[in-house]
């Protein structure tokens, strides 16, 4: 991509491929970049505007509806298109003197737009031709509750602003809040959280409806009910998780926010919670692990070998490989790592007069995990 | 179901400065009850940094937000905890002589002290025609003795030194520079053990002259004396022998200088190094650390040459400090701390929440993962809604406030970037 500046990314969250990158082109038009193969080809689509295009978005009912935020002459401009950037008409003219920062739509009625400025957060009720100031403060950041779109927040360098009346009235946001500088806001449906990020606080989250999120998962190997996946409870809730292995596997317990292997799980939801179910496939021994020492003579020296065989078990998985270990006092040593058709290992240079104990263990192959050790003593 | 309303009290842990706002009462509403939760990314723009001399596991340090905040650890920077919250920009923090239990902070305008480890802070009462103040010491013996560079007058302008051996009641301050139009402090340094031995380092414009300069009394700054003869650059830091108060070092733009003589005469080393923030190790003071951007330079031959060392730094420096137990490199993307005289280092600042997050992308299809636009530091990337968080390899950031970045909606593991040189 040729260009002199890139100031803004968007990705059309219906369609991963569907790129929108705002800037400047080298003759200094602004311009919105757009692609629809990820990143592969971009086509230009210029303004009739010069100077840096600051912010972009892309209306959650068309991709064809495309908004750039930029400034020219040092005020701040805002432009649409609804035909995917054949055609673009200034909206708000004269209204910001500042860039607008952040853009958000109310996700319900299409035409009702907020725009957040360093002159105060403005509201169109007509796709942006009209806009009316409905928070008279310096605004960096915008996001509309979408499963509420009434709630709207702004950010700012004093903090956050809840409306529940779509921007008409607004109440300080802040308790917990220790940095208030916001230079952005998001809310996830989700989980229904609003998310701030500030210059000097970090990030900081708040749940507006008061719910807690538990996120819950299993290995391979086993289901749980409630099934994975996202769930919302008030504080306090109580919810029982019980885990169920499929066949020849079995539950290890629970790991996360929680541990222990009762089942069911009875967990209350004080607080987030991420709580993932622990199977394991079941292993056997295998059978007839046997040994004997050997004794290779030639001309020159005298080398002693153990000889270990062994069958596998067939309640095992065929493609399950071996380990073997040598048992040293209270530890044991890894002595060979064997594919699943292997039966015989010999292990060369031992002791003529020294006791070995061998461990032999099948190994789940997909978790790379020990079954129970057969054993046996050579002399 | 109609819901009760219940009083809540606007509260920080401490609130200070005289721009304060009053504590008050607000009606909150109760669907409005649930409070914001900080989920970092941990880190933060240090602006200063300090070790107790009576504990090398003991330290604090201070972060440019607003509001300004401290932070104190006591187990060599395992874990911070938030001392104080300043309606200020706090410039400096140091902690008083040996078993004082004191902590002093410095605002542009105010000076702080606290006697119970930062719970709470008393505002001192400020050197009387100072405009600025910059830069804090506290004398290494008394107490209640402080000294402050900063810059008098109101019409023009000098750098000065103020000190007070009473806490604040009564203040004495000696100009260092001629009185001009503009004046800016660098570094305060008061020998360790002998506090009538200052070194300073600033800037000014005056009509007669204008320079970068490095002063120093060997009485208390009753007296000063310019001993930057022949420097014609901007000294960042400065550091004194703590055995010898003759021999110093200087962090400069033309690289890291020393003198023997107490800055009669500076002379480089055989290799150049340029460095922002300078210590000494206090049981071998041959031993130097010089921190720079993402690096830091060590000298074992004081001062007259220089190894590199990279890897697991982050961000320019602001501080460096050599405790008996470690050394810590503290810069505008956090903390980081040495426990192998400066070979190797990590970040060392959980629970330090001051980072400055310009923008944050939230993976659409997966809620939990969140990346975090960290200026001076990089993209971070969470897996738990901030429970944890992972610096992502390819350093970029951006304090531009615009969304600089996107997460593919299909893929949280796929993030979308401005590259840097087109952004």
């Amino acid at each position: 991509m040729q260009t002199t500046q890139i100031n803004a990314l968007f990705v059309y969250p219906r369609n991963p491929s569907l790129l929108f990158a705002a800037g400047r082109t080298g003759g200094g038009a602004m311009v919105v970049y757009v692609t629809t193969n990820g990143g592969t080809n971009w086509l230009a689509k210029t303004l009739p505007a010069s100077g840096p295009a600051l912010a972009v978005a892309v209306h959650p009912s068309s991709e064809l509806s495309i908004y750039v935020a930029g400034t020219k002459d040092g005020d701040g401009i805002l432009y649409r298109t609804t035909d995917g950037g054949g055609t673009w008409t200034q909206i708000g003219a004269k209204v910001f003197t500042g860039c607008p920062s952040a853009l958000a739509f109310d996700p319900i009625s299409p035409f009702r737009i907020y725009a957040a400025s360093s002159d105060g957060l403005y509201r169109s009720e007509d796709s942006g031709a009209t806009w009316t100031c409905c928070l008279e403060a310096a605004t960096a950041a915008v996001a509309v509750d979408p499963t509420a779109p009434s709630h709207v927040y702004a950010g700012g360098w004093s903090g956050v602003s809840k409306s529940t009346d779509f921007g008409r009235s607004w109440t300080d946001y802040n308790q917990g809040l220790t940095v208030k500088a916001v230079n952005a806001l998001e809310f996830v449906p989700s989980t229904g959280s609003l998310l701030a990020s500030t210059q000097g606080g970090g990030i900081f989250q708040i749940r507006p409806g008061g719910l807690n999120v538990l996120i819950l998962g299993a290995t391979s190997g086993g289901t749980i009910e409630p099934k994975a996946g996202l769930y919302k409870r008030a504080p306090g809730t109580q919810m029982a998780i019980t885990a169920a292995p499929d066949s020849n596997h079995s539950f290890l317990g629970w790991s996360g926010d929680a541990s222990g292997t009762a089942n069911p799980l009875t967990v209350t939801v004080n607080r987030d919670l991420f709580i993932r179910a622990e199977f394991l496939r079941n292993l056997f021994v295998p059978l007839e692990f046997k040994g004997r020492k050997e004794e290779n003579r030639s001309l020159l020296f005298v080398e002693y070998f153990n000889v270990l065989t062994w069958r596998p078990n067939p309640a095992n998985d065929s493609a399950a490989p071996y380990r073997l270990y040598l048992v040293e006092g209270t530890t044991q040593r890894l002595v060979a790592s064997l594919s699943s058709g292997v039966l015989e290992y010999r292990e060369r240079g031992v002791d003529k007069d020294k006791t070995y104990t061998y461990r032999l263990v099948a190994v789940d192959p997909e978790t790379n995990q020990d079954g129970p050790p057969a054993t046996v003593t050579v002399k | 179901m109609k819901r009760g309303i219940l009083i809540s009290v606007l509260t920080a842990a401490t609130v200070l400065g005289p721009r304060a706002a009053p504590s008050k009462p607000r009606l909150v509403r109760a669907d409005n009850a649930a409070a914001w939760i900080s989920i970092g990314p941990d880190g933060g723009c240090l602006r200063d940094l300090a070790v107790n001399p009576g504990n090398p596991n003991d330290l604090v340090a201070v972060f440019d937000s607003t509001p300004s905040q401290a932070y104190r650890t006591t187990n060599g920077g395992a874990a911070w905890k938030r001392i104080g919250l300043f309606n200020d920009t706090i410039l400096s923090i140091a902690f008083g002589p040996r078993g004082s239990g004191r902590l002093y902070a410095l605002g542009w305008s105010s000076v702080y002290r606290s006697g119970n480890g930062g719970s709470s802070w008393t505002r001192l009462t400020s050197p009387p025609g100072f405009s600025l103040l910059e830069k804090l010491a506290s004398h290494p013996s008394n107490p209640d003795g402080l000294f402050i560079l900063g810059q008098i007058g109101s019409q023009t302008t000098a750098l000065a030194l103020a000190r007070t051996t009473d806490g604040g009641r009564t203040w004495k301050a000696k100009r260092i520079s001629p009185e001009g139009n503009a004046a800016e402090s660098y570094c305060l340094c008061v020998h360790p053990r002998n506090a009538s031995i200052i070194y300073v380092s600033g800037y000014y414009r005056a009509t007669s002259a204008s320079k970068f300069v490095i002063s120093r009394s060997t009485n208390g700054g009753e007296s000063w004396q310019d001993i930057s003869t022949g420097i014609s650059a901007k000294v960042f830091d400065l550091a004194v022998d703590p055995n010898n108060p003759s021999q110093v070092y200087a962090a400069t733009e033309w690289g890291v200088l020393r003198s023997s003589d107490a800055g009669l005469t500076w002379r480089s080393g055989s290799t150049y190094c340029y460095a922002y923030g300078l210590a000494i190790d206090p049981a071998n003071t041959s031993v130097i650390y010089a921190g720079y951007q993402k690096r830091i330079y060590k000298s074992t031959d004081g001062g007259v040459s220089w190894t590199a060392i990279e890897g697991g730094l982050a961000g320019n420096c602001r501080r460096m400090v050599v405790t008996g137990n470690a050394v810590f490199f503290g810069s505008r993307a956090g903390v980081y701390r040495s426990s192998d005289a400066g070979a190797t280092w990590s970040a060392a600042q959980t629970g330090i929440r001051a980072g400055l997050v310009p923008s944050f992308y939230v993976a659409p299809s997966s809620p939990n993962v969140l990346y975090a636009n960290v200026s001076d530091r990089g993209f971070c990337q969470s897996d738990r809604f901030g429970r944890t968080w992972s610096l992502l390899p390819y350093f970029y950031s951006c304090d531009d406030r615009g969304r600089i970045a996107a997460v593919d909606p299909g893929s949280p593991r796929t993030l979308y970037m401005i590259a840097p040189g087109q952004g």
